[in-house]
Order: C-alpha cells, then sequence, then structure tokens
C-alpha cells in the first residue's frame, strides 16, 4: 500500500494525470460557468439592499434581511409556500411518471411508422403557447364544457370545475400532464434506443415474457435518465412557475392554487420591487439546493446515480 | 435476428396498447388542430364563436397574409436559422466536451466542479446583471448575444452526462487498451454510441430559439437583427396595444388580431414540424452494441 | 388588469375628439357646427398670434420658437413604443410622411428606438445611457416616476416648460384639471397626448365603461329600459324567465353576463357609491375610505348575491374568460362593456348573424342611495414622453415636443401634410381619400398612419376632426357616450404621489389585504361567507391587517394633492 499523501500532493498528482481532461475538456466549460453563471451573482446582493433601477448596485444601503422579513411574515407566507410544495409534489407524483409510462408503451409498439406518427403528434401541445392550452381547459371545465359532459356521463353533478377549490389542482396537473407527456418522453425514447438489442433476444430465447422483458431490460435501461431527472425534479420543487396558474386561478381558488410566484406577482401589480422578488428567488434557490442535496443523496446511497 | 413469437396475453396487449396510443394521439393533437383551425377561420366569425372548434369557420387565408406581409418575417426566418444553426452547433459542442469531462470517473474535482455547476440551475444573478455583463462583453445588440450566453443549458449537460455515463466501461477499456486518447474515446466510441441522445439535446437546443423571445428582446435594438420569434412576437403585441383604436373605428382589424396570435404559432411552429422527422430518425430504433464491438 | 385600465383611458382620449360638443346632433348640423367652430379658431389664432411675444396666462415671459430650430447637426433620440398600424407598413416612425417633413422644418433629426418593453424599460434606465427622449407609461415602474426625477434620470420641466413649450403650457393652463391630473402637485416632468378643440383650447374625457342591454329583448318582453339597479332587476328576471332567444328553450337565457376579473360586475359598485379599492368618500370630499369594508359595499354585495342567487348573472362569472361567449350566442341581454370591447367593435358584424341583435347603451344606473358614481380608472396612466438628463440639447428638444401642441403643429400632426394627405375643405381638414388606395392589402388605418399621427398615440394635441372623418358616427356610439356620462366622478381620486416609503409600505399592506378582500368578495356572492353572520368578522379582519394604516398613507397624499 502506498503511503498516505496530503491532499494537495493528491491534488497535483490528479492534475498531472489528467491534464488532457482538465485542460481540453474542464476548462472551457468552467471559464463559461465562472463568466456567465457566477459573475452575475453579484446581482443577488439587492435581496439584502433597498434596490432602485436609477442606482448602480453598489450605490444603494444595505438593509439586512428586510425584505426576507416582509415575505416570512406576511400573512400568506405558510399558505403560498405550503400550495407550491403540494403542487410540485402532486406533480411528482402524478406528472412525473406520465411521460415514462407512455415511453414504455410505445417502445412496445411494433409498427415503426405508427410509432413514430404517434410520437410526433403527441409532442405537438409543447409548441402551443400556455395561453392557448388555458384556455381551451378553460373552456373544457366550463359549466356546458368537455369534462362536464363526462363527468354528468359518469352520473356526476355539473360544476363549474374552475370555481371549485377541490377541482383546481387535479386540473392543473392533469393538464400539464396532458400537454407534456409527449415532450417529455423524448428522452426517455432516446435512452431506450441506448439500451441493447441483443439484451432483449437473449431474454425472449431464455423464456422472458414482454411484461418481464420491460421490467428487467427496458426499465433499468432508461433508470439512470428517471433518477437523474427525478433528482433535478425534486431540485425544482420551489419553482412552480406563476403563467399557468395566472391563467387558471381565481380568488375563490386561491387557497389551494396561490403559489409563491404568483404572490410575486400580485405583489409586483402594486409596487415593482426588484429587492423583494430577489429576495423571494433566493429564498426559493435556497430550499430548492436543500432538497436537491437531500435527494441526491438519498440517491447515491440507493441507486448509485447521482449528480454529484 | 431473432423472430418473436406473440402469446395471446401479447396480442391483446397490443390492441389495447394500438387503441391508447390513437387516444392519446387524439387528445394530444387537438390543441394544435385549434390553433391551425382558428387561424384559418374568418376573424369576425372566430371572435363570435365561442368554445372549441372543429373546423376553420369560413376557410381564409387573411390572417396569414397579414402575417406574412410583415416586411421582417423574413429577416426573422433567416436570423432564426443562423441562431439555431450556429447556436446548437455550439450547444452541442460546449455539451458533449463538458458532459464528458464529467462523466468520468477519475479525475478528483469532477465532483466539486459538477456541484458547481448543479448549483447554477437554481440561483441566478437577475436580468440586470447578465445585461451589464452582455453589455460589456461587447455582445449587445450582436446576434451572438443569443447565442454564447447559452451556450450551455445546465439541464441538458447534465442528461447528456448521464448518457455517456450508461456507456459500458468495458468498451472502453478496450478501446484504450487498443491506444485511444481522449479525443478518439470521445468521438468515435461515445459520441457514436449516443446518437440518439444527441438528436434529442440536439432537438431540445434547436427548439429553444424557436421558442423564445425574452433575450433578443432585451439584447437586441437592430431590426434587422430580430430572430422570427420576436418578430412575430411585435406583431402580436402591436395588435394588442392597438385594441382600442381598433374597437371603436376599426372593428375588422381588431377581429384579425385575434386569428393573427394563431396564425403566428403556424408560422413560427411548421419548420421545427418538418425538421422532427429528420431528428426523429436517429432515435426511433434501437442500437446494436454488439455490432460496435466487433 | 393594468394593461385594460390602460386601454380603458386610451380609449377615452381617442373617443374625446368624436363627440366632443356633436353629441347627439345630426350629420347635417354637425357640419354647420364645424365651420363655425373653425371660424372661431380663426380668429382666436390670429388674437393670440398677437399676444405671443408678450406673455403666457400664467405671466412667465417665453421667447417664441423660430423654424428651423436647428441647423441640421442636431440629433434628438427618442424611445417609444411603435404603433401597430404603423409597424405592419414601414422600419419606424422616420418613414411617417409627416416626420420627414418635420426633420426638414425643424432641422431636427431624430433617431427612433423602436425596441420597446417592461424588461428594455428596466434595463434602458438600470444600464444608466439614456436616450433624449423617453416614452413610455410611467405609473407602471418601480418607485413611480418620482424614483426617476429623485435620482436625476429625467428633467424637471416646471421652470422650462413655461419658457420653452409655451404652447403645451397654455393648454395646461387653459385645463386646470387636466394639469392636476398631468403633474405632480404642479411639478412638469411630462407631454401627454390628448385630444383637443382648438376654439375653447378643450381637452375633454369620457366615460368609457358602461352598461348596455338588448334593445330588441326588451321590447319582446315589454319592459322600459332601467335606470336604476331596482329597475334593471326586474328587467333581468323578466330576461331569466322567457325564452329570449327563441330557441324554445326558456333555461339557457343568462340575463347578465359577467365575465372574469368580474369588471362588470365591479362597476356596478359605482351606483351604490362605492368601488373595490380605496375611493373618496362620496358624502364627504375630503375623505379617502376603503370601499370594500364600507356599508356602501355591504349594501352592493347583498345585491349582487341576489343576481346570483337568483340565476340572473351567469355562475361562471368568476372564472369565465370574458362576458362576449354568451353575448355572441345570443344568450345574453345586459352586459357592462367597455368602449374598446369586441361587443362594441364587432356589434354590426354580430348583426349580420343574427338581425335582431340590437345592443344599445343604457344609462348609467342610479343605486338605491340615488348614486351614479363611475368607477374612476385614475390609476391607468397613458404613455408621455419625458427628457431625460442625458439631452444635450434640451432647448431644441423641448421646443421640437411642443411644435405639437401648436395651433399648426397639431394640424400637421393630425393630419399630415396639407394638398399631401388632406385638404382644406370649407375651412375642414378633410383627409385625402386617395390614401387609403394601396394594392397591398393594408386596412384604411394602415394606409392613413403612414402619413399622420392621427390614428396614433403620440404626445400631441391631436385634433378632434380626426375622428369626426372615421366610421364612429353611427348614432350607437354616440348614444353610449350621452347614456354612460350621466355617470358622476364624485368618488375618483385625483393622481396621488407617493415618496418611496409610503408606495413600499402600501404595496406590502394592500397585496395581503387585496388577496383577502378579492376571495372574500366572491366568497360573500357565491355563499362561502354569509353577508349578515360573517361581514363584522370579515371588516375586523381587513382591519387588523392594517387597512388604517394604508388608508394613511392615500389620505395624506390626497391631502396634498388637493393642496391642503
Amino acid at each position: 500500500m502506498a503511503p498516505k499523501k496530503t491532499f494537495f500532493q493528491r491534488l497535483i498528482f490528479d492534475l498531472n494525470r489528467y491534464k488532457y481532461l482538465y485542460i481540453f475538456f474542464a476548462l472551457p466549460v468552467v471559464i463559461y460557468y465562472v463568466v456567465f453563471k457566477y459573475v452575475p451573482l453579484y446581482g443577488l446582493q439587492i435581496a439584502f439592499k433597498d434596490y432602485k433601477i436609477t442606482k448602480e448596485f453598489w450605490e444603494c444601503a444595505w438593509v439586512g434581511f428586510k425584505h426576507f422579513e416582509k415575505f416570512f411574515t406576511g400573512m400568506y407566507f405558510t399558505r403560498t409556500v405550503g400550495n407550491t410544495l403540494i403542487i410540485s409534489f402532486l406533480n411528482l407524483i402524478f406528472g412525473f411518471p406520465a411521460p415514462i409510462v407512455f415511453a414504455l408503451l410505445l417502445n412496445e409498439v411494433q409498427n415503426q411508422k405508427f410509432k413514430k406518427v404517434v410520437q410526433t403528434v403527441t409532442y405537438l401541445p409543447h409548441f402551443v403557447s400556455l395561453v392557448v392550452i388555458c384556455g381551451l381547459i378553460v373552456s373544457f371545465s366550463a359549466k356546458d364544457g368537455l369534462f362536464n359532459t363526462i363527468i354528468a356521463w359518469f352520473g356526476g353533478t355539473k360544476n363549474d370545475l374552475l370555481m371549485s377549490k377541490a377541482a383546481f389542482r387535479p386540473i392543473y396537473i392533469l393538464s400539464g400532464i396532458w400537454a407534456g407527456f409527449g415532450w417529455g418522453s423524448i428522452i426517455y425514447l432516446s435512452a431506450l434506443a441506448g439500451v441493447d438489442q441483443e439484451q432483449y433476444e437473449a431474454a425472449y430465447i431464455d423464456g422472458a415474457k414482454r411484461f418481464q422483458r420491460m421490467i428487467y431490460i427496458t426499465l433499468p435501461g432508461i433508470l439512470p435518465t428517471i433518477v437523474i431527472k427525478l433528482i433535478m425534479e425534486i431540485g425544482s420543487m420551489m419553482s412552480v412557475g406563476s403563467e399557468k396558474i395566472l391563467l387558471l386561478y381565481s380568488p375563490l381558488t386561491y387557497e389551494v392554487a396561490d403559489v409563491v410566484s404568483t404572490y410575486v406577482y400580485r405583489k409586483g401589480l402594486e409596487d415593482n420591487d426588484y429587492s423583494y422578488s430577489t429576495a423571494v428567488g433566493l429564498f426559493n434557490s435556497v430550499i430548492n439546493i436543500i432538497l436537491l442535496t437531500f435527494a441526491n443523496t438519498v440517491s447515491r446511497r440507493l441507486t448509485d446515480t447521482s449528480l454529484w | 435476428m431473432v423472430v418473436y413469437k406473440k402469446s395471446f396475453a401479447d396480442h391483446v396487449f397490443e390492441i389495447f396498447n394500438t387503441l391508447l396510443m390513437i387516444l392519446l394521439m387524439v387528445i394530444t393533437a387537438y390543441p394544435f388542430l385549434y390553433v391551425l383551425f382558428a387561424s384559418l377561420s374568418d376573424p369576425n366569425k372566430f371572435i363570435a364563436h365561442s368554445g372549441i372548434l372543429m373546423y376553420p369557420l369560413d376557410t381564409t387565408l387573411a390572417s396569414f397574409k397579414a402575417v406574412m406581409n410583415n416586411p421582417n418575417i423574413w429577416i426573422g426566418y433567416k436570423n432564426t436559422i443562423f441562431i439555431v444553426g450556429v447556436g446548437t452547433s455550439i450547444n452541442l459542442l460546449m455539451t458533449c466536451v463538458g458532459a464528458y469531462f464529467l462523466s468520468r470517473t477519475g479525475p478528483m474535482l469532477k465532483k466539486p466542479i459538477m456541484f458547481l455547476i448543479t448549483i447554477t440551475m437554481f440561483v441566478d444573478g437577475g436580468l440586470i446583471p447578465n445585461y451589464i455583463l452582455v453589455r460589456d462583453l461587447n455582445l449587445y445588440n450582436t446576434i451572438w448575444a443569443l447565442i454564447i450566453p447559452g451556450a450551455i443549458s445546465t439541464y441538458n449537460m447534465i442528461i447528456m452526462r448521464t448518457m455517456f455515463q450508461s456507456i459500458p466501461a468495458s468498451l472502453e477499456e478496450s478501446a484504450r487498451i487498443d491506444g485511444a486518447g481522449e479525443w478518439t474515446i470521445l468521438f468515435k466510441l461515445i459520441l457514436t454510441l449516443s446518437i440518439p441522445t444527441i438528436a434529442v439535446i440536439g432537438l431540445f437546443y434547436a427548439v429553444g430559439p424557436w421558442n423564445s423571445w425574452f433575450s433578443a428582446n432585451i439584447y437586441l435594438r437592430d431590426k434587422q437583427k430580430f430572430p422570427l420569434q420576436l418578430v412575430l412576437r411585435n406583431i402580436i403585441i402591436q395588435n394588442d396595444v392597438d385594441e382600442m383604436t381598433m374597437g371603436s373605428s376599426f372593428g375588422n382589424s381588431y377581429a384579425m388580431s385575434f386569428t393573427i396570435k394563431y396564425a403566428t404559432v403556424i408560422v413560427a411552429t411548421v419548420p421545427i414540424l418538418v425538421l422532427y422527422p429528420w431528428i426523429q430518425k436517429y432515435f426511433v430504433k434501437g442500437v446494436m452494441i454488439g455490432s460496435l464491438k466487433g | 388588469m393594468k394593461k385594460r385600465l390602460f386601454a380603458l383611458l386610451m380609449c377615452a382620449i381617442l373617443m374625446v375628439g368624436c363627440f366632443a360638443g356633436c353629441g347627439g346632433t345630426t350629420e347635417e348640423s354637425k357640419t354647420e357646427t364645424s365651420k363655425t367652430e373653425t371660424s372661431k379658431t380663426e380668429t382666436s389664432k390670429a388674437e393670440s398670434s398677437e399676444e405671443d411675444l408678450s406673455a403666457q396666462p400664467g405671466g412667465v415671459p417665453y421667447e417664441a420658437a423660430t423654424y428651423p430650430l436647428a441647423d441640421g447637426s442636431v440629433e434628438l433620440d427618442y424611445w417609444l413604443v411603435i404603433n401597430g398600424a404603423m409597424s405592419a407598413t414601414m422600419e419606424s416612425y422616420a418613414d411617417v410622411a409627416f416626420f420627414q417633413m418635420l426633420e426638414e422644418y425643424t432641422g431636427v433629426k431624430i433617431n427612433w428606438d423602436h425596441n420597446t418593453s417592461d424588461e428594455n424599460f428596466s434595463m434602458m434606465i438600470a444600464s444608466g445611457e439614456y436616450p433624449d427622449l423617453i416614452n413610455w407609461k410611467y405609473a407602471n415602474i418601480a418607485g413611480g416616476v418620482q424614483a426617476l426625477l429623485e435620482d436625476e434620470v429625467i428633467h424637471d420641466l416646471t421652470e422650462m416648460i413655461p419658457k420653452y413649450a409655451p404652447a403645451y403650457n397654455e393648454w395646461m393652463e387653459a385645463n386646470p384639471e387636466e394639469k392636476t391630473a398631468f403633474t405632480l402637485g404642479g411639478l412638469q416632468y411630462q407631454f401627454v397626448n390628448f385630444n383637443s378643440r382648438l376654439e375653447d383650447r378643450e381637452i375633454v374625457y369620457f366615460k368609457i365603461l358602461g352598461p348596455q342591454i338588448r334593445q330588441d329583448w326588451l321590447d319582446k318582453v315589454g319592459k322600459e329600459m332601467p335606470t336604476t339597479t331596482d329597475e334593471l332587476y326586474d328587467v333581468l328576471v323578466a330576461f331569466r324567465d322567457n325564452d329570449m332567444n327563441g330557441d324554445g328553450d326558456a333555461t339557457d337565457e343568462i340575463p347578465f353576463a359577467v365575465g372574469k376579473g368580474t369588471d362588470q360586475l365591479r362597476a356596478l359598485a359605482g351606483s351604490f357609491g362605492t368601488r373595490i379599492d380605496m375611493h373618496v368618500d362620496p358624502e364627504d370630499a375630503n375623505t379617502i375610505v376603503y370601499g370594500p369594508i364600507t356599508d356602501n359595499f355591504k349594501k352592493f354585495l347583498g345585491y349582487v348575491k341576489k343576481l346570483y342567487d337568483e340565476g340572473l348573472i351567469n355562475s361562471d362569472f368568476a372564472v369565465a374568460e370574458s362576458a362576449m361567449n354568451y353575448i355572441t350566442q345570443s344568450k345574453a341581454g345586459f352586459t357592462i362593456s367597455s368602449m374598446g370591447s369586441s361587443l362594441i367593435a364587432n356589434h354590426d358584424n354580430l348583426k349580420l348573424e343574427n338581425e335582431e341583435y340590437n345592443y344599445v347603451s343604457v344609462p348609467w344606473l342610479i343605486g338605491p342611495d340615488g348614486y351614479q358614481c363611475f368607477i374612476d380608472d385614475s390609476n391607468a396612466n397613458p404613455r408621455s414622453t419625458v427628457v431625460s438628463t442625458q439631452c444635450e440639447n434640451l432647448e431644441i428638444a423641448l421646443r421640437w415636443l411642443d411644435y405639437f401642441y401648436t395651433d399648426e403643429g397639431s394640424i400637421a400632426s393630425t393630419f399630415g401634410i396639407e394638398d399631401e394627405s388632406f385638404e382644406w375643405v370649407n375651412e375642414y381638414p378633410t383627409i385625402i381619400e386617395d390614401i387609403k388606395n394601396n394594392d397591398k392589402g393594408w386596412s384604411d388605418e394602415q394606409c392613413i398612419a403612414r402619413y399622420m399621427l392621427g390614428p396614433i398615440t403620440f404626445p400631441m394635441a391631436r385634433d378632434y376632426r380626426f375622428y369626426e372623418q372615421m366610421n364612429l358616427k353611427e348614432q350607437y356610439q354616440i348614444d353610449i357616450q350621452t347614456n354612460w356620462n350621466l355617470a358622476t366622478n364624485e368618488i375618483t381620486m385625483p393622481p396621488l404621489i407617493h415618496t418611496t416609503e409610503e408606495a413600499e409600505e402600501y404595496s406590502g399592506l394592500m397585496t395581503d389585504i387585496k388577496t383577502y378582500v378579492d376571495t372574500s368578495y366572491l366568497e360573500f356572492i357565491v355563499g362561502d361567507l354569509d353577508l349578515e353572520a360573517d361581514w363584522d368578522t370579515y371588516v375586523s379582519n381587513v382591519k387588523s391587517m392594517g387597512i388604517e394604516d394604508a388608508i394613511a398613507i392615500k389620505q395624506a397624499a390626497y391631502e396634498r394633492a388637493m393642496g391642503k
């Protein structure tokens, strides 16, 4: 066994051993990240200052945690943070698996032409703007709309679905799946394409049934992609966008629908305060990074796949 | 090639699966069809209509004419094609290079670098510092302002890295034994095996500019440099701003502003749709790793 | 929301010219009036030019402008949104025939920057490099326009305007109400767009939001035009109980169509002397109250709740994209809509589909306590032009801006170049029809906009006769103005100015309060809250959220604005 080296000795050895990797592969990327991602981070200081667009960053006075306090002590702090996490969580449970299941099923389609057509059609909603998608959701949810026709068909009573607190989240999540599963599945399909076909043949010869092949060959083949996407998804639980919710919610459904971003949006209508929104953004980032680190650690222990 | 024999259960499954796929196609095709029908509808009929559309109302190409008559639209197409072409090449190069490094198991600094890169997905300095940076780098009002700051999408790079990692280490080792260097391994082995992923990541990058106008709006002043999306957005926005003028005196233009919105979606989307099957062919068919081994 | 208000106000401004002084007259007599008006203008012009060199009404001496203002070496950067009618056919305002003439006439070259948006504005200010002239909606920016003045981004023009922009100043002096609205307690900083009547130096506003009803339905049920909220209720009940649209189903009528944002309902609050925001107390013009916690508001809620409970408004009123669906499907009989809405814009088109279809305006409704208040939109702020501190040629810039308010400039900017885009017919500036001819499929408006600024929003005194020549003469729209203008302004607040600290505190309080009030408002209507049992708790909740402090901020600003 070699004598134990100090950290720096090991580092120098490492840098020397992998110098080509470091110089040609790591360096350009690191430079990019430093210049375009880390340098602008000085802008985060305005979360602790009273920023005005008419002044330079360094000219503004420090105010400590004033903007954070304002956010934390706001009457709707727990509600908005709670809604954000709940909506993200529901999306994780229902929205996240949808493209995976779809990709697995599509993979079982034998006719290549049909497969291509299905794929092309299902990814179309990605190109339709959210405003149009939400407009359709609103008309489907109306009392004489499509959803109510289906509900009535199953013997339910017709209702203005978007006015109901109970229906908001299901509508939000389901419509997200509707508009997103096709596009979301593309990455899994490409991962599936990377699964060695020989394995299927070998499994078939060994007598594996279709479902078994799916579970023991296909799924493990795309598992790293699933895990990595899942970790990143968990790491963005605080980032529920405002655009879609703004188009679908009303004061009647604030209780279940008002998330951090929509609240900040409404505050911005009163007074467009960069410092406040930066502070809230920073708070979200911190929570996201904590969740991400946690998910990554768990995943490293359980599945061997991790971001770092 | 093994010939698969199907059991009865297989047949039942396939029938249901096919039916499910058809159902999914129907529900996902609708939003786009709606946009298509709306864009082809007579503006006055369209705004007098409510709810879902099953066909264009009095088919007319008036909205498309209005969009295509805009003098800037062809400039927009040209710029967008440049941005997508050059931008996606740079994106893919940078992403592959970064993903390759991050997929290596050896280097000590890989993990800390990976962590610091991942963090940037969650923190952002905000609009103003980014704007000042672009200005200080002399990228302001150049088309490069839309390409260079977005050279790498961390998300895409992480996906790419995951794919690289899933390539069996044995393949790489045997290549190394044959005397292959880093570049050879990247280009000859890893990239060849990752073509489906590269195609998809390329698609993700290419679709980005097709769908975004925001940075163009901030970083460009010169109309000659506007990408298509910004041109289209300006058409929509400006029709919006005039709502009150038209409302009171020019009813027809007012109605038109609605169908124009839909026409712009079609105008913007069609090129990428045409491109898609070409990209698609790289990832619908499975790879035969064995064939590379031999 | 802001955008809508903005649209409403813009509409008001654009509508002004047409209806000013000619509401209800027949076309012939209108032409008569115009003639006499024009001759009056001539006289007043002559008179004022004699006084010109001496002094302003305010007594401030000024030097009259001499053209050209510069020898051609002066350039000004003008940051301004391009109007859609123009961007459809040209690159920038430099292509407008009027501006080409103006460049020659003034000797000042304008570099137009039309790349404008909310973000672009923030970036431009944050970057510290400003163009000379900036046109923007200043009410929407962080810290308000005060921040721009305090930090010396833009010029305080109080001293300069009387000196170098005498024509603009004259308009302001002649219209004290507008002066209050367009200045910060007398501090001048901007050039605004308005419609002008030269003969009496009048700037006029019109109510641009109001009730409308299906006259054919009224006739069918044999009811009179409703004038009060109670009469309206009776009419709505009749609409509900009969098969108004004649489709054989007497249950599918929605008497009163209401869309999301509930503007249509909120406007009705005016008939109860309140609105769902801060307003002037109708009983005491010196006091600001917060509408949603007043007894008037409770009465209003009771009325709306009755409409909702009895099926007189559409049950999805809180989420329906707009009321238009019900209107176009001939299911609705009454609504409240704005001048620029699709209902009015498409009235004739809809009539083609269904010839019975006949929406007419309803006089602004009187509430049970006699209120007939208009819900103000003073929060809306139209685009205006300011001069940045980096402008090196301040005097020339101001004189250039002032040109659009001179008697000559007002006509030229509105109608373009004499004998090219307009001609004087019986002393009446008439747009030459030929300019509308084109083989490119451009609309009349787009063609006209290639020559003149009449169709667009630009800081100038637009001559009202422009609108007389647009297709606005229909009796339908003239009636609207007569009927809606019955509404009073007694609860309307003037534009209020806050210090940065006040603005911050106010927004901190009001975001939560509005969230709570908006929710409770709807819950009272749909019955999740009980108007009798829960009202007091609701009021005390709003109070505990700090509404008194918010009211105090507005009260203080109100007193400052009223000069107390």
